[in-house]
């Protein structure tokens, strides 16, 4: 009795099955150029950005960089984070005193590329909470043990694990260090330009001028022809018309008073409050933005007439 | 600018958007704003402080200092370790004047980040340079109060620190010189608090103590308040929400805060307390405390709270657990940083802190015995709590 032809089949299948084992094996082994480079495209001389030696302290063997493939091993539970804020790669080393000894660097530094100098920010908003501002690179943040600021697109964190007694220096000579970039952040953007300080940039998660409402707001400060006074801004998450309105209650509970008026064709607030001085509020578009550190109402009004012609151009 | 004048000003820049007037002529007056009842003497120092006290760890605006002055808050309490503290305080003093009205505490160490204070074997220079760093960023020629601060941070050397003769030394020519009036020092445990405390007292060398008290707090401090009563050394109460945990349980009426403050305040040889204040809202809500008398009402409200957290918190000070871990894991330090990062919002502070620890709570997890729970006098769940700490705290390897 000779073999059906469906028998035939099933037969010629499992002849073929080594064969296909075999195709797949020798793909395997095939010299991936995109895999054994690790050279993903721009992270070329991200261990570059670390010199060996900083403010007198050693690098401890050689910096490491991790890409988006493998930030998790840094960062577990945590990497997600930066790779929604754009991560691009983060570069680590471990410092100390020259008589330390090795293996247990007293610092490390984290230097993540963020791609652009609004998801740094986004990082260094995101992670300083609790933390005090301090003037470091183009805004930063100090706390027990640890430094944290931006540089154009550059994420820095500087923790110390020993005494901690050359952080700042260690901060400091990294930040003069890395190099310069594309200097404004968007977030500052909605600002006018003549008279804003370059070191007058600061970001305050809370109690803005001393009221709940106001968090997460960007501040920059002025000088002009001798005075002193600040813009702000900040994208409440309730619609910005309630925040008005529960600011209005707020400034009515401290005491302060408020009016209203248009600036530049859109409604807003000036507030006379016996401590903060003069201020005001608008909104545009989702923004809240504003001003203080006025005596002069009339000078507020004019400043805020630019600030909403800026911000809203 | 005067109240009426900005009206008749900003009426002239108003427009006629139909709303006119929006607040402040009729509210502001009706509620009127609540204000300090009490002042106590503090010690042998001839200063009377306000019972509710300004807190300035996270002070981040010089209006909110003006505000809580016109509420008769007369004592403020810094630190060059507390980011711009100092700094907007020195644009207060700037700014409004008043510097007589208004005393100033800050402490010896170095400015920037938090845990700078100088150590027992620092020269006198070091410490009247730090003097003379404070007086600059808060822009006056003296301080009321310095302190030698977080007395048992460490586990070495706070004797040293104590009463290092450097720091006396350089205390001395700064009153002399009229920088620095009275000399103080804090402690917030979590080492031998008490017994660090109570030296300080019966050393005669310190005109104040700051010790960490709550309702929550092991009984010892208050054997050291009264110590302090007997030598007219004046103290001024800190940490006295009991780490500062979730309030909103129902409290049988009175505030959580308000009874916390009122317990602290009922003994007589506490002058004062501090407590953080970084907005308008906290300032009035802490401020309508002062001189309310410890009721029934204060105790239900604090009863209620310790049967919701008792078992959650470790007493800051405490360090009953500290000789039981056979692997020398300093429990009570590891849960206090848990805190910070759990209550205080100062999850990078915590993290950075721990990860300086040689022994962590990893060890804690194959522990059978858990020997730090049984030596808890508060039946604190510590293996569950360290577990969670070493979770929360660890950087990733």
């Amino acid at each position: 009795m000779s073999p059906s032809l469906g028998t035939l089949a099933r037969v010629a299948l499992l002849l073929l099955l080594p064969l296909v084992a075999a195709a797949v094996y020798m793909d395997g082994q095939r010299y991936d150029p995109a895999v054994l480079r690790f050279d993903p495209s721009g992270v070329a001389g991200a261990s570059a950005l670390l010199a060996n030696q900083v403010a007198g302290l050693a690098m401890e063997g050689s910096a490491r960089v991790y890409t988006s493939d493998n930030l998790f091993e840094y960062v577990n539970g945590h990497a997600e984070f930066f790779l929604s804020l754009g991560f691009k790669c983060l570069t680590v080393a471990g410092y100390s005193s020259p008589d330390t000894a090795p293996g247990k660097p007293e610092y490390t530094v984290d230097v993540y590329d963020m791609a652009a100098p609004q998801n740094a920010f986004g990082a260094l908003a995101q992670e300083s909470a609790g933390m005090n501002p301090m003037n470091i690179g183009a805004i930063g943040y100090s706390s027990s043990r640890s430094v944290t600021f931006i540089k154009d697109k550059l994420y820095v964190k500087v923790d110390s694990f020993g005494t901690g007694d050359r952080l700042m220096e260690l901060a400091g000579a990294l930040a003069a260090a890395l190099p310069d970039g594309e200097e404004s952040l968007p977030q500052f953007a909605i600002f006018p330009v003549l008279g804003a300080l370059k070191s007058g940039r600061f970001y305050k998660r809370e109690d803005y001028m001393g009221l709940e409402l106001f968090r997460e707001v960007f501040e920059q400060e002025y000088e002009r022809e001798g005075l002193r006074f600040y813009a702000f801004a900040f994208t409440p998450q309730a619609p910005p018309e309630d925040l008005m309105r529960q600011a209005m209650e707020a400034i009515s509970d401290m005491g302060g008073q408020a009016v209203d008026v248009e600036f530049g064709g859109i409604r807003g607030i000036l507030v006379h409050d016996e401590y903060e001085g003069e201020w005001a509020l608008t909104t545009i578009k989702s923004k809240i933005v504003g001003a203080r550190g006025f005596s002069d109402p009339a000078q507020l009004k004019t400043f805020m007439e630019e600030l909403v012609g800026k911000a809203g151009g | 600018m005067k109240r009426r004048e900005f009206i008749k000003t900003a009426a002239v820049a108003a427009t006629a958007s139909g709303l006119g007037l929006a607040s402040g002529e009729d509210s502001a007056s009706a509620s009127g704003p609540s204000s300090i009842q009490s002042y106590r003497p503090l010690g042998k120092t001839g200063l009377k402080i306000s019972d509710i006290s300004f807190g300035g760890g996270k002070l981040s605006s010089s209006s909110l200092v003006a505000r809580a002055m016109d509420m008769g808050i007369n004592y403020i309490d810094t630190a060059p370790d507390y980011g711009r503290s100092e700094n907007v305080l020195g644009e207060h003093i700037k700014k409004n004047g008043r510097r007589d009205k208004l005393i100033v505490a800050t402490k010896f160490c170095d400015y920037g980040f938090y845990g700078q204070h100088l150590a027992g074997d620092q020269p006198e220079s070091k410490y009247i340079q730090m003097v003379e760093g404070s007086l600059e960023r808060l822009n006056t020629d003296y301080i009321d109060v310095v302190f030698v601060h977080a007395m048992g941070e460490g586990s070495h050397g706070q004797e040293e620190r104590l009463l290092s003769e450097n720091m006396l030394g350089a205390f001395a020519k700064l009153k002399k010189a009229g920088k620095a009036r009275f000399l103080a020092v804090s402690s917030h445990g979590p080492n031998r608090m008490e017994e660090l405390l109570m030296k300080a007292v019966k050393s005669g060398h310190f005109d104040i103590i700051q010790p960490a008290h709550n309702f929550m707090q092991f009984p010892k401090v208050p054997d050291v308040i009264a110590e302090a009563g007997k030598h007219g050394v004046g103290v001024i109460a800190m940490k006295t929400l009991a780490g500062a945990k979730e309030t909103k349980i129902p409290t049988g009426g009175e505030p959580f805060e308000h009874a916390a403050f009122s317990w602290v305040l009922k003994n007589p040889n506490v002058a004062g307390l501090i407590v953080t204040i970084a907005n308008v809202r906290t300032l009035k809500y802490y401020v309508e405390a002062s001189g309310k008398p410890f009721t029934e009402r204060s105790q239900t409200s604090l009863d209620r709270y310790m049967l919701a957290h008792s078992a959650e918190y470790c007493r800051t000070g405490c360090g009953e657990c500290l000789d039981a871990c056979p692997e020398g894991v300093n429990v009570a330090s590891i849960l206090r940083h848990q805190m910070y990062f759990a209550d205080y919002g100062q999850e990078k502070r915590a993290m950075a802190a721990y990860a300086g620890m040689e022994k962590k709570a990893d060890a804690c997890a194959d522990c059978d015995g858990a020997p730090c729970q049984e030596a808890c006098p508060y039946g604190v769940h510590v293996k569950r709590r360290m577990n969670m700490a070493h979770k929360d705290l660890s950087f990733p390897a």
